[in-house]
């Protein structure tokens, strides 16, 4: 699984990629908010995970600049939001899962696995509509 | 008086230095030569001096003032030009040192991280070794930063590191010595790493003038004592913003301290720490000598009052209702309209006698709270039996619109 990693801590990123690379995933980290698009698109991930308060840049604007053009990458948001108002927008917005900071990044895999297979349940949902035109 | 006038007296000082300085300077331009002549890079600055007050000194050029003001002004203008040159040298020097310190932290940070990593996830000696050589000041704000991001038993490997490097010791020392914003870092870092033995040495900080070591280490008792963590309520003399209090009862929330009981600090001479306690018996439903709730009903603060008026309502304390509407006619609308939700909850004929006795001194946008807040039939009953004033018409039909 490709998992791209956007966020303002280099060693809570690092940490994160050292636990999902364990599990054979390809991991890239962003700390700089200014290209971020631009990794999104070289490394095209299936899993973003993103914070909200990213530097340089809007990380609200960022998950629906995601959504938009690629609605396929599942977007799990990482935070210490605790507005539910706010939490709410996110979600609005096109992410897929949020995961209140602090974390247990030993969980975080688990979390990423059940992220995926909802989608592919629903992915496959979409297909038998397709076929049979139901 | 001194201070008063210490501008002025301070232009007057530099004014005769500048004389003085002036003085020196009309003799060194009379004379034809000085120690640095022939040095072209230097002696155009005299010769052109020199020239001039040559001209002055002749038949033709003689003149009393020019000859006062021209060294004067010489002499500003080479003091000008070396205070150009040292404040440019001085931001260049501060650039530069702020450049380096830089490019050395974010080297230093990057490695510590690494060396982090490496002992979290791979060989735990070789990191140890390489942990002790590091800078700690930078190891500390590493690691608290990243306890802060994360929980579990990572989490718990992180403060075990932490004290087995003795980092304990190391800010135990720097919250006693170090300088104020480096004392705020350790004592959150002690608040992070849980220091309980830093405890006695941060204790002191929660009285301080300094609002931001003294709201830090208030939040840091918090969770480094949980039995005696509000103590400093007791004795606190400056206000606790409204920022703070919720920090405050973030960081109770977020550390499960026991709550402790609030209604010990309602008779605080302290304003602000009586709206604390009374937010946090509100916002947890704490029950305690209701008494001292109904008191502040009285109190001279018409904001306490108000906060006092919604932990009645909030708590359904019925003895409050005699004291209410005791203190009804004196309040400001803003708390009319508070009293007036407090006094729903009591849905009797007594309270309909009350808003009768009262009706006619009451101002429309009270009554229109009153009527939101009674039953529909006291409702009726209040409508039929009030006169068919124009105020009071507007409010009906604002209702019942």
């Amino acid at each position: 699984m490709k998992i791209l990693i956007c966020g303002e801590n280099p060693l809570q990123l690092k940490m994160m990629k050292n636990e999902l690379e364990q599990e054979g995933d390809e991991v890239r980290l962003s700390w700089s908010g200014i290209d971020l698009m631009a990794h999104v698109i070289k490394f095209m991930p299936d899993v973003l995970i993103t914070e909200v308060l990213l530097p340089q840049i809007n990380g609200f604007e960022f998950i629906d600049n995601v959504r938009k053009h690629f609605p396929k990458i599942s977007i799990m948001v990482l935070s210490s939001l605790r507005s539910e108002h706010l939490i709410d927008f996110v979600f609005r917005l096109g992410a897929n899962d949020f995961v209140f900071k602090p974390f247990d990044p030993e969980t975080l895999r688990g979390r990423i696995l059940k992220l995926q297979e909802s989608k592919n349940s629903l992915l496959t949902l979409n297909y038998m509509d397709y076929v049979t035109s139901v | 008086m001194l201070r008063r006038y210490k501008a002025i007296l301070l232009f007057l000082a530099s004014l005769f230095l500048l004389v003085l300085l002036s003085l020196f300077v009309k003799q060194w331009l009379l004379q034809d030569t000085w120690w640095l002549e022939g040095y072209q890079w230097i002696d155009w600055m005299h010769d052109i001096g020199h020239f001039y007050m040559n001209f002055l000194s002749t038949e033709t050029g003689k003149h009393f003032l020019l000859g006062f003001l021209f060294p004067l002004l010489y002499t500003s203008m080479i003091l000008t030009v070396f205070n150009i040159g040292f404040i440019a040298f001085f931001i260049l020097f501060r650039r530069w040192r702020s450049i380096n310190n830089y490019v050395y932290f974010s080297r230093m940070r990057e490695k510590t991280e690494d060396v982090l990593l490496e002992y979290l996830y791979g060989d735990k000696d070789a990191a140890m070794v390489k942990l002790r050589s590091l800078n700690r000041r930078i190891l500390v704000k590493e690691m608290v930063g990243l306890r802060k991001q994360i929980i579990g038993s990572k989490a718990d490997q992180l403060r075990s590191l932490f004290y087995e490097l003795h980092l304990d010791d190391f800010i135990i020392r720097k919250i006693k010595y170090s300088r104020w914003f480096n004392k705020i870092m350790y004592i959150d870092a002690a608040q992070w790493m849980l220091v309980t033995r830093a405890e006695d040495v941060i204790e002191p900080y929660q009285y301080v003038t300094n609002v931001y070591i003294r709201n830090v280490a208030q939040v840091a008792c918090i969770s480094l004592s949980p039995d005696s963590a509000f103590s400093f309520l007791n004795v606190l003399e400056y206000p606790l913003p409204v920022w703070h209090q919720i920090i405050l009862y973030k960081s109770m929330v977020l550390s499960s301290v026991p709550i402790p009981d609030f209604y010990a600090y309602l008779r605080s001479d302290n304003t602000t720490v009586v709206l604390f306690a009374l937010n946090m018996i509100r916002l947890f439903s704490q029950r305690g000598d209701e008494e001292k709730i109904i008191a502040l009903v009285s109190h001279e603060d018409p904001i306490v009052r108000r906060n006092a008026l919604k932990v009645i309502c909030d708590l359904k304390i019925y003895q409050a209702m005699e004291t209410v509407k005791q203190y009804f006619q004196k309040e400001t609308i803003r708390n009319q309209v508070n009293m007036v939700h407090v006094l729903s909850l009591d849905k009797t004929e007594e309270t309909l006698d009350f808003y009768k006795t009262i009706w006619i001194e009451t101002k429309p946008n009270v009554r229109m709270e009153i009527l939101k807040h009674i039953e529909p039939a006291l409702r009726k009953k209040l409508q039929d039996t009030m006169p068919s004033e124009r105020g009071f018409n507007e409010t009906i039909s604002n209702i019942h619109a």
